[in-house]
């Protein structure tokens, strides 16, 4: 690859590879393959692919393109054959002659590949996809144009041209202007605005100076900044280099989790062909900038998100985070200046710098501009990686581009923001999705985490299980995190035990509110937010569990029976046969009665009994002692 | 300034200060647990919070800087009830009922079982009981009416950690303030101590929750003093409750002079703390000046009583009988066949007054001291033949070279400021030395040499630094060189490694002219607490006598042996002693003199005496009198003076040490204008030191030094380096009497390279024969990543004097001060 010496030099190569890419007619296979895609055998897909076009001997009539993940998760693997842009889903390996057969050379579509929505309506074209259709995807449509591995792929969508511009002729502040301008605010969560950010760092005194991208995404369910890396890398490193010139850093560092080591693996290659073609290292394209990019790993620690801790760790340190001020931007890493940023806020950079900051804002509300991705997963039939414009309500992501709840039951809250964040119920489905709205509903935006529950998710259940992961990631050091976390855990295990009383509800609120009060830095200041909202929106759901004894959504094992009605049980013996304590007792063909002392509530009796004949129920136990 | 208004309260504090500094001196007292002088604010315990104006919700004041018009209010509702709300977790994870009980201070039943708790469950069995900064704040948070907690308790039932030397690790008590944490790492850069697991489980350990032995825990004790609760507790003192009071005085066991905090309660000390304010020592210590005072002063086999030598045993008399059976000793012998040792760790009193005993009673000149032992070549009158640095210096030194020396053992809190600067930037550290230590990871440049070859070593550093045209070299020498020559400010600190060396002189002058050469000060790094004083006092008395090793030598003659020999503090080597009659003082029963004196007297420690020392740069500081001496014991000088008075030699009517300084301050030029009274007002004066030694020529780099007859061979292949014991108080090895150094520094082991010890077959703790041309020793195998092939290194333990002097005899022909090099070969028992 041959290195840019000047910026004329970049354009010319960057408009040469864009007309081969926008000027084809060739037919364009595009598999696409992140951790997720993989994780269903996308690799195995691609595998086939290759070995058929060789076998066939077809690599000059068709394209294959391996890519990071589309976002659509529900139906991974999926291929998408362009021109026609037809979207297969669930593709397995034997259906790859078939597509190279059918579709690529004669142009036909393969019915029963197609894509079937919740009201049973048959997709072909990937733009036709209700999916699809509500997003406005800017950042991740790339993800289906690009080859991560492939740097030129990159350049050849308009990659990097938001830095020539830059370097050609943009001041440093000019920059910061342009990212105020388009109201971006930090897409990790606490919606600082990013461009204020920046100006503070560059106005910061010192020399060195350092820039940071946050890609220690650790809420569970959230996994939109590993499909930006894995899938889009230079996209990242592009911002941060912009960012980097704004600000006047001359070192960068990807902090990026140790469990994605796909997104590792593609961003080492990027820093590795961005430096090849001279758009990192002393002298970039020629302009006198100079900017390079380091890797760091971090070892699992989930406050490591948090920016000061991620210092920390950086720095070889326990990842623990520290007062501020003096903040990041005063003193940081090093104890220079310093600027992190997250992923997708990297990412969202040379859009508003290639358009504009002014076209960039005309997206979205009053007070949050742009895009947002979601990780839309839980009870829902549509999963995925959802970009929506912000100011979108949480209606339309969960019932239209979600596809509403599974198997016809009840919706009853969405969670937003991971651990951190709130339960939204079903009244407030029609809020805005902005920074704004949602922590006035109690909850907040955080990194871009939604987790959808329906009438089958105990409330109280939720809060626990939320609390109990900060409780175990709070890194220890202030008391109202580190004790406080683990007697609200503690409370809410005694709850659902069906031990709580009266007393343990206002215990764990008072606890609730000081922990979010007091506590040092972000992490424990939002840990409560699971059990305030809930409280806040389900009472009554803690109330039952407390004052009845119940688990209005059978899930807390210690307040449900399974039961097996005898009208249904056929006596086929699969339930005793894989009852793990030898609890359910009957003959063949008559039916079969759980003995409630041994039974150990697992819910395989439940599992195992055939859908036709469902003679398994869970109830409460008070309900069957009444019955 | 910034101005700013709490509680209603104006008040004005510098820029940098925090809202908490504010309230401080604005009279507002918050409750704070993590925040501690001296250590960077932690933000940790949370109950520091205030509100602030225009700010919402709450801020921790000890990381809110302070801003200009700022409004704070301290106590308000709401925050009482988050103080509360916050002090009820840390309640509920303690065992509370020392801090929640009512009847606490009236609880009698439980207290006679204390010594035999095993785990601190309340009050009366924490080591910290009565001086628990974690009940002061429960009693400020809550106030009179006493704390109560609607929380159950989370009693975190860990084993207590009593594995380590000195210090018990109790989890259950520990808050997670981080305080030990940020003193290790911040303020010692001793980095052993951080937080180890997450969430509920986290605790305070060291790395891979090996015991402190193993993770470079010096026992500085730093961790302890800053602990608020019982969790870390000085294993001596756990049972002592608070002391009564507090004197402050200086530590003797090395001589950078520490000013420590003694602790006095029921007339004995309980305990003994760096002083932080104003002090040299800044608040820092080292395991003796910490740990070691109480033990070593409450050891069980301290001499208490007088005793004299009757058919081969002693017995305890009354004094009367010893002071007489010595006066007549002394009476009966020639003068010319008496000698006077005295030891380095007495004080200026106790030197003046041997000086004189031995001038005006025993009318002799052979007088000298331990001194001679460990820095032969600076004794006679001779300066190191260069400026001397200052302990300040080596704060604004631009380079500091240490030559022969790791200071870092056997004088940390010195070392600390070497640290300490070269680790903010401003001096780059130059290491000359056989060996690595603990201090070169930090060292900008490491020139390793082989033993015997220091001034060959110093001549060509020196002749490197002074060349004009540089050829550009990698070299170590060249690097070091390089450094020295553009520093501008230098200071070379060196040790035995260079002075007891039979070509010692030569070795003091090698320094004086690379000090020359770069324009540095020199720093020699005396051994015992008033070594310098000696030497000072050594050289306002007449001159000619034997010297100590030649005293030795004499105690040993069968022919002609020395008629009386008095020992003040110090043994003698091991060996066939002749003297017709020895007299010795101490604290302890020599290990080798105690087998033959005659007589024995006991002397006080010195948390027990009055007295005076000078530190290796020449500041002269009081000890004082914490606790009576121990039985009958007295200081040196009241015995010395109870002999004289016997035989009826006057000029020794002294009723107190202050009389004999005021005698000393007018005969040695050193301490012109010194007393007792200006000492305490002003807490330390500098001496004056006569010359700054004899002027030393800087010589054309010679390629000829002597021959060491002691080169290793084909039978004898290493070079053993018998190390002065830095860990010694008069003839008594700390190890001996206190365990835990023992544990630490490893008696009586030879410490071999890995791969030495590998071609040998020998591993740590395997029991060795050294073997030199003269002798053999058995000792156990260290085997060290620091050590250097071809060398073994072993401390020349007190009390068991050098073996090298054992074994090779080998003086310097200038200072008569031993060689501690010898070949040997090593053995597997």
């Amino acid at each position: 690859m041959k290195a840019f010496k000047t910026i004329e030099d970049f354009e010319e190569t960057a408009a040469h590879l864009g007309r081969q890419g926008s000027g084809t007619t060739v037919p364009t296979v595009t598999i696409s393959s992140g951790t997720c895609g993989r994780a269903r055998g996308s690799d195995k897909v691609v595998e086939a692919f290759r070995s058929e076009i060789a076998k066939r001997k077809l690599a000059d009539k068709v394209r294959l393109r391996v890519t990071g993940c589309h976002g659509f998760c529900q139906v991974e693997p999926t291929v998408v054959v362009d021109p026609a842009g037809i979207l297969y889903q669930g593709v397995g390996v034997g259906d790859v002659p078939e597509i190279l057969e059918r579709t690529v050379l004669k142009g036909e579509t393969i019915e029963r590949l197609l894509y079937t929505d919740t009201k049973k309506k048959t997709h072909a074209r990937e733009a036709d996809i209700p999916f699809y259709k509500k997003q406005d995807r800017r950042i991740l449509s790339q993800n289906k144009l690009v080859d991560p591995t492939r740097i030129d792929d990159y350049i050849a969508i308009g990659g990097y041209s938001a830095l020539a511009k830059t370097l050609e002729g943009m001041s440093p502040e000019k920059v910061i202007a342009e990212v105020k301008t388009s109201g971006l605010r930090g897409r990790g969560g606490a919606g600082f605005p990013t461009g204020a950010k920046w100006e503070f760092c560059r106005n910061a005194a010192g020399e060195a100076k350092y820039v940071i991208c946050n890609a220690d995404e650790g809420d569970p369910g959230a996994y939109m900044d590993r499909s930006v890396l894995e899938g889009n890398p230079h996209s990242v490193l592009e911002g941060m280099i912009i960012g980097a010139y704004a600000i006047g850093a001359r070192k960068g560092y990807v902090y990026v989790r140790m469990e994605y080591p796909l997104a590792i693996e593609h961003v080492a290659l990027a820093i590795q062909s961005a430096k090849e073609r001279g758009l990192l290292g002393p002298d970039i394209m020629g302009s006198g900038f100079g900017f390079e990019v380091e890797i760091c790993r971090g070892a699992g620690a989930f406050v490591c998100g948090e920016e000061t801790a991620l210092i920390a760790s950086i720095e070889g340190k326990r990842g623990m985070p520290r007062p501020r001020p003096p903040y990041p931007a005063q003193s940081g890493l090093w104890g220079k200046p310093t600027n992190i940023n997250n992923v997708e806020s990297w990412a969202n950079i040379p859009l508003i710098v290639r358009k504009g900051g002014d076209e960039y804002a005309k997206t979205g509300t009053k007070t949050a501009k742009g895009t947002k991705i979601f990780s839309l997963v839980g009870k829902i039939n549509n999963t995925g990686l959802v970009e929506v414009p912000m100011g979108i309500t949480l209606r339309e992501i969960v019932e239209d581009i979600g596809g509403g709840t599974p198997k016809g039951k009840k919706f009853k809250a969405v969670q937003t923001g991971g651990p951190s964040g709130g339960c939204i119920p079903a009244k407030h489905l029609d809020l805005p999705v902005d920074y704004d709205s949602l922590a006035k509903a109690g909850s907040i935006m955080g990194s871009g985490g939604m987790i959808v529950m329906d009438e089958t998710t105990c409330m109280v259940d939720v809060a626990h299980y939320f609390l109990s992961f900060t409780q175990e990631e709070s890194c220890g050091k202030c008391t109202p995190c580190r004790v406080g976390t683990r007697q609200m855990v503690d409370i809410l295990a005694k709850i659902k035990r069906g031990e709580g009383t009266r007393q343990d509800i206002t215990q764990l609120e008072q606890l609730a509110k000081m922990v979010k009060l007091t506590s040092l830095c972000g992490l424990g200041q939002t840990a409560p937010n699971p059990v305030l909202t809930t409280l806040r929106y389900f009472r009554d759901e803690y109330e039952a569990h407390v004052n009845e004894k119940t688990c209005p959504a059978l899930v807390c094992k210690d307040l449900v029976q399974y039961e097996i009605l005898e009208s249904k049980c056929v006596g086929c013996t699969l339930c005793a046969k894989e009852c793990a304590s030898q609890a359910i007792s009957g003959e063949a063909k008559k039916p079969h009665t759980i003995d409630q002392e041994k039974c150990i509530r697992c819910g395989v009796c439940m599992t195992v009994c055939p859908e036709k004949v469902a003679a398994v129920v869970k109830k409460s136990p008070a309900k069957v002692a009444v019955a | 300034m910034i101005h700013l208004n709490i509680d209603g309260r104006k008040i004005s504090v510098e820029p940098g200060a925090t809202v908490l500094d504010a309230a401080r001196k604005a009279g507002v007292n918050v409750p704070t647990l993590c925040d501690h002088a001296g250590l960077s604010p932690f933000g940790a315990c949370r109950l520091c919070i205030v509100e602030v104006e225009g700010k919402p919700g709450v801020s921790a004041s000890c990381s809110t800087p302070a801003a200009d018009g700022m409004t704070v209010l301290t106590d308000t509702e709401n925050l009482r009830a988050l103080r509360k709300g916050i002090m009820e977790l840390l309640i509920s994870e303690h065992p509370n009922s020392c801090l929640i009980c009512a009847d606490k201070m009236d609880c009698w039943e439980n207290h006679e079982c204390t010594r035999r708790a095993e785990i601190t469950t309340g009050c009366k069995f924490c080591p910290q009981t009565g001086r628990c900064e974690f009940q002061n704040a429960v009693h400020q948070v809550y106030g009179d009416k006493g704390a109560s907690t609607k929380l159950p308790s989370r009693y975190k039932n860990i084993p207590v950690e009593r594995r380590d030397p000195f210090i018990d690790q109790d989890d259950n008590l520990c808050i997670l303030c981080g305080r030990c944490v940020r003193a290790c790492a911040d303020v010692e850069m001793n980095n052993v101590l951080d937080f180890m697991h997450r969430g509920s489980q986290s605790r305070v350990g060291t790395p891979f929750n090996r015991p402190l032995t193993e993770s470079g825990c010096v026992f500085c004790g730093a961790c302890v003093d800053v602990c608020p609760t019982g969790s870390l507790s000085e294993r001596v003192r756990r049972w002592e409750g608070p002391a009564e009071s507090s004197i402050a005085s200086t530590c003797s066991y090395c001589s950078v002079g520490c000013q420590l905090e003694l602790g006095v309660k029921g007339g004995r000390v309980v305990d003994s703390t760096p002083r932080r304010d104003g002090s040299l020592n800044e608040g820092h210590a080292c395991v003796r000046g910490r740990f070691s005072v109480v033990e070593f002063t409450r050891s069980v086999k301290r001499l208490k009583h007088p005793m004299v030598r009757r058919n081969g045993e002693l017995i305890e008399v009354p004094w009367e009988t010893a002071v007489n059976a010595v006066a007549e000793g002394i009476l009966r012998s020639k003068p010319e066949k008496s000698a006077v040792v005295y030891s380095g760790s007495c004080s200026n009193e106790d030197v003046y007054a041997a000086h004189k005993f031995a001038r005006d009673v025993m009318k002799t000149k052979n007088v000298d001291n331990s001194l001679r032992l460990s820095y032969g070549p600076l004794t006679d009158g001779e300066g190191a033949g260069a400026p001397a640095a200052r302990i300040a210096d080596l704060a604004d030194a631009a380079a500091v070279l240490i030559v022969g020396a790791d200071p870092d053992f056997s004088h940390p809190v010195l070392a600390h400021k070497i640290k300490k600067s070269v680790s903010q930037g401003k001096t780059r550290l130059v290491i000359m030395s056989p060996s690595a230590s603990r201090l070169s990871p930090l060292a900008a440049c490491e020139i390793r040499y082989a033993p015997g070859a220091e001034k060959d070593t110093l001549d060509l550093l020196r002749a490197r630094a002074v060349r004009k045209k540089v050829a550009e070299s990698n070299g170590h020498i060249d690097i070091a060189a390089k450094i020295l020559r553009r520093a501008g400010s230098v200071v070379i600190v060196y040790g035995t490694g260079l002075m007891r060396r039979m070509d010692g002189a030569a070795n003091r002058d090698a320094v004086a002219a690379l000090a020359k050469a770069v324009s540095a000060k020199v720093m020699p790094l005396f051994s015992r607490a008033n070594d310098r004083g000696a030497q000072e006092i050594a050289a306002s008395f007449e001159a000619g006598g034997l010297r100590t090793p030649e005293i030795f030598q004499a105690a040993r003659c069968a022919k002609e042996p020395l008629d009386f020999l008095y020992l003040v503090g110090e043994d003698v080597p091991p060996g066939d002693y002749k003297a017709k009659f020895t007299v010795v003082q101490d604290m302890f029963l020599p290990a080798e003199a105690g087998k033959f004196a005659d007589v024995v007297f006991p002397v006080a420690g010195f948390v027990e005496a009055e007295g005076t020392y000078v530190n290796l740069e020449g500041r002269i500081q009081r000890a004082r009198r914490a606790a009576k001496p121990l039985g009958t014991s007295k200081t040196d000088w009241e015995i010395l003076a109870a002999v004289a008075k016997k035989i009826g030699a006057a000029g020794f009517e002294y009723a107190e040490a202050s009389e004999i300084m005021t005698e000393l301050a007018k005969n040695v030029p050193f301490f012109k204008g010194v007393t007792f009274k200006a000492l305490s007002k002003e807490g330390a004066t500098y001496g004056k030191p006569a010359k700054a030694g004899k002027k030393v020529k800087a010589k054309k780099r010679s390629g000829l030094r002597m021959e060491h007859p002691e080169r290793p061979d084909k039978n004898y292949p290493f070079s053993l380096v018998a190390e002065y014991d830095e860990f010694a108080y008069k003839s008594t090895p700390l190890a001996a009497q206190v365990p835990g150094i023992a544990r630490i520094q490893q008696p009586a082991a030879v410490v071999l390279s890995p791969r030495d010890a590998e071609s040998m077959g020998i591993g740590s703790g395997t029991p060795v024969s050294v073997i030199s041309r003269r002798g053999r020793l058995a000792a156990k195998a260290v085997v060290s990543q620091d050590a250097r092939e071809g060398v073994a290194r072993m401390v020349a333990r007190g009390g068991e004097a050098s073996p090298a002097l054992v074994m090779n005899g080998l003086l310097d022909p200038a200072s008569k001060s031993p060689d501690e090099m010898c070949a040997v070969r090593i053995e597997k028992l």
